[in-house]
């Protein structure tokens, strides 16, 4: 079995379906690059992944072990089949599923969403129950995000921005309540916030920004920004690392610095599936590729058979276009 | 009446103006963020009952307000308000509290929802998330719009003179009526200035503090 495996993802934002069933492996080590023209459904697949949204229906192994599964379809389903006499027709299958919903949690997501609501952007996020929490919580340390927008703490300096979750992940395991520390949990505590401190200058020089400890996010560039975000991803040292348009705010030079970045990780070893929009860069640095086109996997493999010989009429469109220069139109 | 004497009994009523300013914002602040809480509420019925309260306090005048909370006990329960300063307090402290809760949630709600979500990837708690990363930033997000606020409430003290509070301005029409001098009622403006001269200084200092990084 592969190192990570997903199957069969679905996810509906109300009753626009955003994912239809994608499937994905990827062996310990690779880099995957995931393309496709804006509202494929690519970074709402990597946010399914990173449990920022959770899917309608998925099964993820991690090592060959289940960490995920998830089926509200056909739970949504049978709970219809049994009150609802009117025949499924293909058209309101969605809609159904939307009150069906409504009626099992009355979630808020599903009474926005039912109908044409021209406000889709605006669907609330849907509750979610303690248990399916503590779920995602525990399986979360397997990933690490990298945002489009960086999304660092703003009011934190560099150094702290990366030791920070590592800092309270570790209060999180230390003993709680007023209990009193005693010497040698003191001693232990400080050990461990001052090899966190150092891990993390390590991983900040590793990202050529060991002179910026001290900065402020605001004073630094956008690609050293990014590049204090991949460190922050990593000091968590997550099984896979996921990068959302890791690149897509910068400009050409900042976004060198960071591929630069994400391809001496991949000597490193790390595993990583990255969004993107830098053909180049997916070229060249992938494993494995994957077009995506209206929510599902139009075309996948090695990047020679994507971009040199791909097969699917949507990939051939969508590379020609993406090669095209302006004067062309 | 000479100036002296009039400074003297400005001063003996600053007592009430200073007193009812601090103590406002000591109540109004930590209830204006339980108010913001359920304003903001997943409930349905506490955010309802949230919004109407903000919506009726914001909606009258305060001199209404603080009317009301000084006769209706009286009038409705047969208990009447045996002191005005706490009856001044209880309808500034509510007043101020929606106002404040208002402005906590334009400052949570203006946070980029980026935020939360990194916070989530890093595997932060709830808590964490809203103490270490929220917290600090909505705060320097509000200082601009809670100096006005606080500006302000120095400044609708005075309205506390409608219940016969002896603040400064009670006190200036006071030696008006008695004295038939005019000037000491504009002289008050002198005090509100120094007042609120002090507070515009602090909150200039409060917003450099955090001023060391921009969002």
């Amino acid at each position: 079995m592969a190192f990570y495996e997903v199957k069969n993802v679905y996810k509906n934002f109300g009753t626009v379906k955003v994912l239809k069933g994608i499937d994905l492996t990827l062996d310990e080590g690779q880099v995957l690059a995931i393309i496709g023209s804006s509202g494929s459904g690519k970074t709402t697949l990597l946010r399914c992944l990173n449990f920022l949204e959770i899917p309608d229906k998925a099964d993820i192994y991690l090592k060959g072990e289940e960490i995920f599964s998830i089926d509200k379809i056909s739970a949504d389903n049978s709970a219809q089949a049994d009150d609802n006499d009117t025949p499924l027709s293909g058209e309101c299958e969605s809609v159904k599923y939307a009150q069906a919903s409504q009626d099992a949690s009355q979630s808020i997501q599903a009474q926005e969403s039912n109908g044409k609501s021209k406000r889709e952007k605006k669907v609330k996020p849907e509750k979610i129950s303690k248990q399916m929490q503590k779920l995602i919580d525990s399986k979360r340390g397997h990933f690490g995000m990298v945002f489009q927008s960086f999304n660092l703490f703003p009011h934190f300096n560099v150094l702290k921005n990366v030791t920070l979750a590592a800092q309270l992940k570790y209060g999180a395991s230390a003993p709680k309540g007023f209990k009193r520390w005693s010497k040698e949990e003191r001693e232990k505590r400080a050990k461990a916030m001052a090899e966190i401190k150092e891990k993390a200058v390590a991983l900040l020089n590793r990202v050529g920004l060991g002179e910026k400890l001290k900065s402020y996010p605001c004073e630094l560039s956008g690609g050293q920004q990014q590049r204090v975000a991949i460190a922050r991803a990593l000091i968590l040292q997550p099984d896979i690392l996921c990068f959302d348009e890791p690149t897509s705010a910068l400009d050409p030079e900042l976004t060198r610095e960071v591929l630069k970045v994400i391809r001496d990780l991949k000597k490193d070893g790390h595993t990583m599936i990255v969004v993107t929009h830098e053909m180049q860069f997916a070229k060249k640095v992938a494993d494995k590729v994957i077009f995506m086109a209206d929510g599902v996997v139009e075309e996948e493999g090695t990047p020679s058979q994507v971009f040199d010989n791909p097969v699917s009429e949507k990939t051939k469109a969508f590379l020609a276009e993406s090669e095209k220069s302006i004067d062309e139109e | 009446m000479s100036f002296a004497d009039v400074n003297i009994q400005f001063l003996d009523a600053a007592k009430y103006t200073l007193g009812l300013f601090f103590l406002t914002l000591v109540i109004a602040i930590p209830l204006g963020v339980v108010v913001c809480a359920c304003a903001m509420s997943r409930f349905r019925p506490v955010k309802w009952i949230a919004n109407t309260f903000i919506w009726i306090i914001r909606g009258t005048p305060l001199m209404l307000q603080v009317i009301v909370v000084m006769y209706g006990p009286g009038l409705i329960f047969d208990m009447p308000m045996k002191d005005r300063f706490l009856a001044a307090l209880i309808a500034f402290s509510i007043n101020y509290a929606a106002y404040f809760a208002e402005i906590y949630r334009g400052g949570i709600m203006a946070m980029p929802k980026g935020q939360y979500e990194a916070g989530k990837v890093l595997g932060m708690s709830k808590a964490s998330v809203n103490g270490l990363v929220i917290f600090p930033q909505v705060v320097k997000k509000i200082t601009p719009a809670m100096g006005n606020e606080v500006i302000t409430l120095v400044k609708d003290t005075s309205i506390a003179n409608i219940i016969a509070l002896p603040e400064i301005i009670l006190t200036a029409k006071g030696i008006v009526a008695t004295y038939a001098i005019i000037w000491p009622l504009f002289y008050t403006g002198v005090f509100y200035l120094a007042m609120s001269g002090l507070l515009t200084l602090f909150f200039k200092w409060l917003e450099k503090r955090t001023n060391y990084y921009k969002a």
